[in-house]
């Protein structure tokens, strides 16, 4: 077995070129500190050899815990040969590793990657110059486009059977004197020597751990350092330099040197300082916009309605459209002049719900009612809205009326059947449901797969397409490079409130999955504030939570365009405002990290790779979907279609649902959500399953809102106000994450009382925003005053408070400048 | 009959993702988030091979 490790700055493309040599499928982002643990696959065409993926690292110098895992495998566990990736639109600096992995003894392959856009530039590398300086053999490649690549790992794989050769930079004689004095005192293996010869003089204060006996070498190094003027670590650091810019012009001919790149250009305007946040804003909410609003809405109604539905044409649907159009419309005026006039005998000769339903009564009432109203009488009545669930008075004429009994004449007083039309494909539930009755399946078992399983699975999977078209832009959006920018642009802001900008690399990832998101906390080298950032990560609306947000949105506020996009806003302020208000307690006081952040220049995405990236995030929700999602699905039917009656174990229709085990374990927990406004017992158990996955709220919800007249949508709408949805939205958005989330800041905290805060903190916080969100709406919009709102109004003030009040720490500052 | 083959089917549907989810947690991954470690980019913490790494976090 050959081992071969990709090494290289943050953000070269390791994990791309990672990607075309293995056939995996890895995450790919174009800003750095993409990957925080090493990852292992074999070579496509050789899989004998095991090509590991290490996180990118300046230098093997370790500041945060990415660079400990890279440099701890290159050291300890001495792969065969190593792959270096050079970005070649920035050589010099590349180069800095390049020499430090070149002392390690292993066998140093040097791939420079962005050859496409070297030469887009206009700039010539003389690669056989590189490779004569450098002493290792140096390979063009474009792991983007894939041209080099195979070249690349076949140059690794000879290196790794033929050995490493000699190191050929060397440093300032004084420096070469005190290495090789360090050296012949080290008992290590002969081609390790110089390696921990350096980081000894650089009084690297880890390598000590990776040395049996560690000699006293300070008296070389103080030495040294008086005969050069300067500390031991930038000795090294110059002289490195000092190589670098004695090869650079013979390896690398610029065209222009101080002319303004497209990236530049672009960046002008995109991280300007006035206009970089709405464009952002404007950005991020057009994402959500198309994503839940247009596009992704268009796709759900079909996978809602037609695949999980009662079925879709494949073609000639738009006659049945039309039919069934005209035929609604029709009925909506004589049902409308039926209840005007108060007829109750003919509306229920109309109602077709009913058991004892006769087409021919029903036409025969229709039309001796119609006969008995003027051409000009008037009748007024209500209609609802479908899709925004307003209601309208409309008012029609006794012309209208005849009309409209015309039509329903002419479809002979039955609605029109799609199946009629065109090639109909049955929904799931249709073909499922035909298939039971046909296998004479029980009925309790037909309720368990149609209205549990069926019902439960099929509203989150209804809601993929949605997620597709998400993914599909941030996919774009960071494959461009401008999600790099957001970070650079958000320190700007959070600086401002002794955070960090590189809190929000953390966040960028999180808007997939909240595990990566917390574990991308890594790139933080300040321990408070990678608290701070693991606790407040979760606050924005990962995938999951989008059916969700679509759900409500759709369901209470009739696909109010405003409310997805809300969703994300309402989870950055989340965000900045915890960061704010817990930076100046005691646990995170301190200056935030500082945050230097190089950014990648913008390119144009990969279809491939943006579609994999869309597929990979998405197809994680449809395994979901088939397994914890399926499990819940059965538990929340069972306990919600089963319960004591009358002191007696039974299975309960729709409308003892109220009496059923869960309804017992729901209400004797909605009390709490009372005040927000949601306290019933269904949006509570819904709100304890999203607990186990997000999307489990949307599951739980199709089945619990499934029983009566209406449909799922206009149950919830039901059940809920705008205010309580808003409410219901807001708490389910940044209270405690799922399971897999919750694991992961447990793991990363790797203290039970700092993940005890991190949820306490969540809950707490996601419960205070819905309270204020429905108390002091309730205040506003209705004028209601109670004890609700009191605490709302307390809550809230409590929570200016922490937000302006001085920052304990520059008070502190001040003080000891005065004392001065 | 009818209604013991489809039960008999969505037993066994829920045994499989039982012993599926069983078989994860054993691995040391996640039986909760969909076991999708690309997207993650094998950031999941529950991939087998992050272990070593997690355990030498600094308290």
């Amino acid at each position: 077995m050959i081992r071969i490790a990709l090494a290289g700055n943050p953000n070269s493309g390791k994990t791309t070129l990672f990607n075309a040599l293995t056939g995996s499928n890895q995450f790919v982002g174009n800003w750095p500190g993409v990957t925080v643990e090493k990852k292992e696959g074999r070579l496509k065409q050789n899989k004998e050899v095991l090509i590991a993926d290490l996180p990118g690292i300046y230098s093997l110098s370790p500041y945060t815990m990415e660079e400990i895992v890279s440099r701890n495998y290159l050291i300890q566990e001495k792969p065969d040969a190593i792959l270096n990736i050079v970005d070649g639109t920035n050589l010099e600096r590349n180069l800095y590793l390049t020499t430090q992995l070149l002392e390690l003894g292993i066998p140093v392959v040097v791939a420079v990657n962005m050859m496409d856009e070297v030469e887009k530039r206009g700039d010539i590398l003389h690669i056989d110059a590189l490779a004569k300086a450098l002493g290792c053999p140096v390979v063009p490649i474009s792991a983007l486009k894939g041209s080099g690549v195979q070249e690349a790992a076949k140059k690794a794989v000879e290196a790794a059977q033929y050995g490493a050769g000699e190191c050929k930079h060397t440093f300032a004689p004084a420096v070469e004197l005190a290495l090789q004095k360090i050296a012949r005192q080290l008992q290590v293996a002969e081609n390790q020597k110089r390696y921990f010869a350096i980081k000894l003089f650089e009084r690297d204060e880890k390598i000590g751990q990776s040395l049996s006996v560690v000699p006293n070498v300070e008296s070389i190094i103080a030495q040294t350092e008086k005969e050069l003027d300067d500390d031991s670590e930038s000795i090294i650091t110059n002289e490195r330099y000092t190589f670098i810019s004695s090869i650079i012009n013979d390896c690398l001919t610029k065209r222009n040197q101080n002319t303004f790149t497209t990236s530049d250009k672009i960046d002008k305007v995109v991280t300007n300082r006035f206009l970089a946040l709405p464009i952002f804003a404007i950005v991020m909410y057009l994402v959500y916009y198309v994503s839940v609003t247009t596009v992704g809405t268009w796709a759900t109604d079909w996978a809602n309605d037609g695949v999980f539905g009662d079925g879709w044409h494949l073609y000639g649907g738009s006659a049945y459209t039309e039919d069934s159009e005209a035929y609604s419309e029709a009925s909506t005026i004589l049902n409308g002049f039926v209840e005007f006039y108060g007829e109750e005998n003919v509306a229920e000769a109309l109602n077709s719900e009913s058991e004892t339903y006769d087409v021919q009564n029903a036409k025969t009432a229709a039309e001796t009612f119609a006969a008995s109203i003027g051409m000009e009488d008037e009748a007024t009545y209500a209609v609802v809205d479908e899709e925004t669930m307003a209601t309208e008075m409309v008012t029609a004429t006794g012309a209208e009326l005849a009309e409209a009994v015309q039509v329903l004449d002419d479809f002979d007083f039955t609605e029109p059947d799609p199946a009629d039309y065109g090639l109909w494909v049955p929904g799931v539930p249709v073909f499922i449901g035909n298939a039971l009755e046909s296998m004479q399946v029980a009925d309790w078992l037909q309720g368990l797969i149609l209205d549990g399983i069926v019902a439960g699975c099929g509203a989150v999977l209804g809601f993929v397409p949605q997620m597709l078209v998400l993914f599909f832009f941030l996919a774009l959006l960071e494959s461009c490079g401008y999600m790099a920018r957001i970070a650079f642009i958000m320190d700007r802001i959070f600086r401002r409130f002794g955070l960090s900008g590189k809190s929000f690399i953390p966040i960028l990832i999180g808007t997939g999955c909240g595990v990566p998101g917390i574990m991308a906390s890594r790139t933080i080298e300040n321990e408070r504030d990678r608290r701070m950032t693991i606790t407040t990560t979760t606050f924005i609306p990962c995938g999951a939570k989008l059916p969700f947000i679509a759900m409500v949105a759709g369901a209470i506020f009739g696909g109010a365009s405003w409310v997805a996009p809300s969703a994300y806003f309402l989870g950055m302020a989340a965000i900045i405002i915890s960061g704010i208000i817990l930076k100046k307690t005691k646990r995170f006081l301190g200056d935030p990290a500082p945050f230097v952040m190089e950014l990648p220049a913008y390119h144009m995405p990969t279809l491939g790779n943006v579609l994999r990236s869309m597929w990979e995030r998405g197809s994680s929700f449809i395994k979901k979907a088939g397994t914890i999602i399926l499990l819940s699905t059965i538990f929340i039917w069972f306990t919600s279609y089963f319960g004591f009656v009358d002191g007696s174990f039974t299975m309960l229709t729709e409308e003892q649902m109220d009496q059923s085990l869960l309804a017992g374990i729901g209400k004797a927990i909605a009390w709490i959500f009372i005040p927000l406004g949601f306290g019933n017992w269904q949006a509570t158990v819904a709100s304890i399953t999203g607990l186990v996955a997000k999307e489990n709220i949307v599951g739980t919800m199709a089945i619990l809102y499934s029983g009566g007249m209406g449909t799922v949508y206009e149950n919830m709408a039901a059940s809920f106000t705008v205010l309580s949805g808003y409410a219901f939205l807001a708490f389910n958005l940044l209270c405690a994450p799922c399971f897999a989330a919750m694991g992961a800041i447990k793991r990363e905290m790797n203290s039970t009382r700092w993940f005890a805060f991190a949820v306490a903190y969540q809950c707490g916080f996601a419960y205070a925003i819905g309270l204020i969100v429905y108390q002091l709406g309730n205040f506003v919009l209705n004028g209601t005053f109670g004890i609700g709102t009191a605490a709302a109004i307390l809550i809230l003030g409590y929570g200016l408070y922490l937000l302006f009040r001085p920052n304990p720490e520059a008070k502190s500052k001040k003080a000891v400048k005065v004392n001065a | 009959m009818g209604t013991w083959i489809v039960g008999l089917i969505l037993i066994a549907i829920v045994v499989g993702i039982i012993r599926d989810m069983v078989r994860k947690k054993k691995e040391g991954k996640s039986p909760i988030c969909g076991g999708s470690c690309g997207s993650c980019g094998a950031n999941c913490p529950y991939a087998s091979h992050s272990h070593d790494q997690q355990q030498k976090q600094p308290k």
